[in-house]
């Protein structure tokens, strides 16, 4: 039996009680409602004093409450939150009454209606609307489906920016707003996850952007006009399988986009490292027909449906995450180095002593980073420098390498053979080369020498 | 389910895992006031899912699982990064010692996200590694290292403080 009673008891002891059900919640004419608590204003605590109230829970209301928790007594603050929105209400003259706030009461004052000109077209796609009459879940800003055109790695930032071609999207007025201006290009920014989680060049994906968690910029620095979405969310994507669209157990209970559509659904293991995960519709139509559904049930919002028709010239590349190559391998320590034979020629990424990666020709190289990403996980990132440029059009150039255990480099350390990278156990190592263009490049096992190159452009 | 059916079902249900979703948001939240919060909004939440979660071997993964992610969102959002967060509660004390030792639930509590729930879900929930694997969407034997590593920097801290 693995719990540990000595730890039971501290935490129990230690981490206080739950509250019970009846100071959480009650029922009242078969809804559910939830007490809002009280938190105290005090020396220790920024919290400031709020009104107990009853709020009573239609769908999806209690994102409300927390505007409300969070600004004391409501003030016309609280319409900031919904920006492109307009209320047709006087909310103001409302907060001024004295009377304790009920979250009922606050709704029904609360209704608005997107503003937006209808009839625009995007790109030559073909609008329509939904529009539905219930109360606003301050959640799905949109929800699009994609395909990701090209990826990039920034060592600098730890961060992967996917260029990605919208198929389709719902979108409210703020995002509408957005991609009204026809952005030349959208980009998806992410953190780099050492567990290998990322989105695959070519791939499909259904992914929510939601309020929070997001951002929406744009950006036109580069000289021309790019949105930025900024989003952890990529856990929470649909993707587009052989299998059909699959969701990730972390994906269905994080989006509140996939709780609606994940039920029945079958729990198989994934084409990729085998792990488990939901299965979704077969087909592109049941998904779409869930979603809308879904969709459809948020209320006081209207979502802009756009198809997208197909872009000329885009272009789709390969990628191989190296999870998929190695499967369980351990290794104690990777390392960055000659051959054993001493050629000088080569240089390689060493494995446990295993031949992993060759580079040719010989390099020495720099740590441009080393140290954890915005999820508290090690990599390294490891630029390349060769003695003279090699001549292919595509070359490796950035080598990020993540899932140590520990780092024995430090960002600015040179690195020659010999230099130990990092530690590893039992935790994958995921590696990823990335060319001189910021492109990532492929990777081909040879299964007799278990050595592995880096494909240049011209090969 | 009719609607007293669910009522039924739900205040069972919170019974029977208020415990454990309030757990597993003090090990995120480390305080109780927010993580009755978090437990608050997870129930809600299950009120709303009830009826697609219709077998009861499905309910605690679930549980656990928005429990993290809702977790996640709140460190993540706007009003908990403005407020100023201290360690001290303002509910029931963290720091109160009741005359015995707590060393080795603060040295859990101090060790990173990624060591620190899995070695919750084992040692508190009984957990089996199987099933943190699918709750925390990793391999297997990546929950395994993680609470060996776990198990060993607490030895080592705790024989540090012996000392």
């Amino acid at each position: 039996m693995s719990r540990n009673r000595k730890y039971i008891e501290q935490f129990n002891r230690n981490a206080g009680k739950p509250s019970d059900f009846d100071s959480l919640f009650d029922f009242e004419d078969k809804k559910l409602i939830a007490k809002r608590r009280i938190r105290l204003k005090s020396s220790h605590s920024h919290f400031a004093a709020i009104c107990s109230a009853a709020a009573v829970i239609g769908i999806a209301a209690f994102a409300a409450l927390s505007f409300i928790n969070e600004k004391g007594m409501a003030s016309d603050k609280v319409l900031s939150k919904c920006d492109g929105i307009t209320p047709s209400a006087d909310f103001t003259e409302y907060l001024e009454e004295e009377t304790a706030l009920s979250l009922s009461s606050l709704i029904g004052h609360f209704d608005y209606y997107a503003a937006g000109n209808i009839g625009e077209t995007i790109s030559g796609a073909d609008r329509s609307f939904f529009t539905d009459a219930a109360k606003e879940t301050f959640d799905t800003r949109a929800v699009i489906r994609l395909s990701v055109v090209s990826k990039f790695y920034s060592a600098a930032d730890g961060m992967v920016y996917y260029t990605i071609r919208p198929l389709e999207y719902y979108a409210d007025d703020y995002f509408m707003d957005i991609l009204k201006n026809m952005p030349e290009r959208i980009i998806l920014r992410c953190p780099v996850y050492s567990d290998g989680e990322e989105l695959q060049i070519g791939s499909e994906y259904i992914l929510p952007v939601c309020k929070t968690g997001s951002d929406v910029t744009i950006d036109e620095s580069n000289g021309i006009l790019e949105v930025i979405i900024d989003s952890d969310g990529i856990y929470n994507a649909l993707r587009k399988t052989e299998k059909g669209w699959l969701i990730y157990m972390s994906g269905c209970g994080g989006s509140s986009v996939f709780n609606k559509i994940w039920e029945d659904s079958e729990w198989i293991n994934d084409d990729l490292g085998g792990s488990a995960c939901y299965h979704l519709e077969e087909s592109d139509e049941e998904v779409t027909k869930k979603l809308r559904a879904y969709l459809e049930g948020i209320n006081d919002v209207t979502f802009y449906h756009a198809v997208i028709d197909e872009l000329e010239g885009s272009s789709r590349g390969g990628y191989y995450n190296l999870n998929s190559i190695l499967p369980k391998a351990q290794f104690e320590k990777a390392s960055y180095g000659t051959l054993a034979d001493g050629n000088p020629d080569r240089t390689l990424l060493v494995l446990d002593n295993e031949r992993y990666f060759s580079l040719m020709p010989y390099l020495s190289g720099g740590v441009t980073f080393a140290g954890e990403n915005e999820r508290g996980d090690l990599f390294a990132a490891l630029e390349i420098t060769y003695y003279s440029e090699p001549e292919a059009e595509s070359y490796a150039k950035t080598v990020l390498i993540s899932g140590f255990e520990a780092l024995n480099v430090s960002t600015g350390d040179s690195i020659d053979e010999n230099t130990v990278i990092g530690e590893c156990n039992e935790n994958p190592i995921y590696m990823r080369f990335i060319d001189n263009n910021g492109l990532p490049m492929e990777i081909e096992l040879d299964d007799n020498t278990a050595e592995t190159t880096v494909i240049m452009a011209d090969e | 389910m009719d609607n007293p059916g669910k009522q039924q079902r739900f205040r069972r249900c919170f019974e029977e895992y208020s415990r454990m979703v309030y757990s597993v948001a003090f090990t995120m939240m480390k305080n109780a006031a927010d993580s009755n919060d978090v437990m608050q909004e997870v129930f809600l939440k299950f009120y709303q899912n009830m009826d697609k979660l219709t077998e009861d071997s499905r309910v605690k993964p679930w549980l656990i699982t928005v429990t993290m992610n809702t977790c996640r969102n709140e460190l993540r959002s706007g009003w908990f990064s403005r407020t100023v967060r201290r360690d001290i509660p303002d509910e029931a004390s963290y720091d109160e010692d009741f005359g015995e030792k707590s060393d080795l639930f603060y040295a859990v509590m101090e060790l990173p996200e990624k060591e620190r729930v899995p070695i919750h879900l084992f040692y508190y929930e009984g957990c089996s590694t199987m099933e943190i694997a699918r709750l925390l969407n990793m391999k297997e034997s990546t929950v395994r290292v993680r609470i060996m590593r776990g198990r060993e920097k607490l030895k080592k801290k705790l024989k540090e403080e012996t000392v």
